[in-house]
């Protein structure tokens, strides 16, 4: 922070050297790098928030650019996150962007959400708002909400501070699907970046513990009037205690990730497939010797050396002698990352009966 | 005597009703937001379709029983979720 590029708002005595430092300490969590995502992103990197995650699965459209402005033509096709990646950090290079081209789900949501002090929601449906609401709340990290309906729009800080949260505002239910989303009713490009900006600095003003943060009101603007109205509302403990609830049945499902059961009926099957890797998890001096082109045979001793460069992802089928050792190896793996592994569960033995 | 409450639409129910704003008026008992809710799906059924909260004067109100006051400015409000 030697240069210059914060004099103007280091001036403000709200924020000073102390709060530029603040900004820089800072991790915050992008999810969604469209109308809403693309000038949040650009704001906060340059106010100078240190550490920004951007998430996002989808790739740049033409039909994006009228609104998206971090997208050019040249685009089309690329994935945003990358885009915005390269052009934010271009504008800003003291900012660390680290991101995430996919989807935010329940699979991934607290693996991505670990490292961050705050959520900025600029998705565009609501199942993920109330994903990320739980998350935000099992996680206790602020929550900063906008979403727009053709020239209006709406923003709230959910989870503040043990404030209200986005169910206590709308509580789930059904219905609330037939919500339409702005690729079926349309936008005005103006819109999305008004209320992007105006997350951002409800972002900047929680980093820097200055002004009145939104939380407990929804901030309603129109575009076409000028009409702004604050609407007020508490926490309600039961739709807060749902939040949490929800959001523990979602860490609870990652956590229980097992090791998968391969039947000795489909084993040969599943060790044919080019796109297993398949293990066998015995010593080399072990009988039936089981030759394959496809099947590996690493002994223990070996395994984490040969499992190192692999893709956490990559669906790995273990076996051994009898399924006890296959089967402790594979919760050895899932402790290490491996979210696709499945075992022989009676092991080499129970082919040989077969063949018998 | 007649109560008049200035109503404000958002959203999709702004687009159902077509207009962002209207003045409703009651005469006879004193009126509910249930009876407000009763009337405007009746004259409006597709807002059957919608989950919408109510506001009264800035304030959320869950409880569809509140008596409505002359001149309670009442707000209609559903999720958004464009981005």
């Amino acid at each position: 922070m030697q240069n210059k590029r914060y004099n103007k708002q280091i001036q403000l005595t709200e924020i000073g050297l102390s709060g530029q430092e603040k900004l820089a300490k800072a991790k915050v969590l992008v999810i969604g790098a469209g109308g809403l995502g693309c000038p949040v992103l650009q704001n906060l990197a340059a106010a100078g928030v240190g550490h920004i995650g951007l998430a996002d699965g989808d790739i740049v459209a033409e039909s994006n650019l009228h609104r998206q402005f971090l997208y050019t033509l040249e685009d089309v096709g690329r994935k945003k996150v990358e885009v915005a990646k390269a052009v934010v950090s271009k504008q800003n290079p003291e900012v660390n962007i680290d991101v995430y081209a996919k989807y935010f789900t329940g699979q991934n949501a607290f693996e991505m959400v670990s490292d961050y002090h705050l959520i900025v929601d600029c998705t565009d449906d609501n199942a993920t708002r109330y994903l990320i609401n739980d998350i935000a709340l099992v996680k206790n990290i602020p929550m900063v909400y906008a979403s727009i309906h053709k020239f209006e729009g709406q923003l709230s800080v959910f989870n503040y501070q043990n404030g209200p949260t986005y169910r206590c505002l709308f509580p789930e239910s059904e219905d609330l699907k037939i919500a339409v989303n702005c690729n079926d009713s349309g936008v005005l490009g103006v819109l999305p970046n008004l209320l992007g900006i105006m997350q951002a600095n409800e972002v900047l003003k929680i980093i820097l513990g200055i002004g009145d943060v939104l939380s407990g009101k929804l901030l309603l603007y129109n575009g076409l009037n000028n009409n702004v109205q604050q609407i007020d509302f508490n926490l309600n403990k039961k739709e807060k205690d749902n939040g949490i609830q929800s959001g523990l049945t979602v860490l609870d499902k990652i956590l229980n990730i097992g090791v998968g059961v391969i039947a000795s009926n489909d084993f040969f099957a599943e060790t044919a497939n080019e796109n297993n890797l398949v293990i066998d998890i015995r010593e080399t001096y072990e009988e039936p010797k089981l030759e394959s082109v496809n099947i590996n045979r690493i002994p223990l001793a070996l395994l984490d050396d040969f499992l190192q460069d692999i893709d956490r992802n990559q669906k790995i089928i273990l076996f051994c002698q009898e399924g006890n050792r296959s089967k402790l190896t594979g919760d050895y793996l899932i402790k290490n990352g491996f979210v696709n592994v499945h075992h022989l569960s009676n092991g080499i033995i129970s082919l040989l009966k077969k063949t018998i | 005597m007649a109560i008049k409450c200035p109503i404000k639409y958002y959203g999709i129910i702004s687009d159902i009703v077509d207009m962002d704003a209207d003045l409703a008026e009651f005469t006879g008992d004193i009126p509910t937001l249930n009876d407000l809710k009763i009337t405007l799906e009746d004259a409006f059924p597709d807002m059957k379709e919608v989950t919408y909260l109510f506001a009264v004067n800035q304030r959320l109100v869950s409880d569809l029983a509140m008596e409505l006051k002359d001149n309670d400015e009442i707000a209609l409000l559903p999720a958004f979720s464009g981005g």
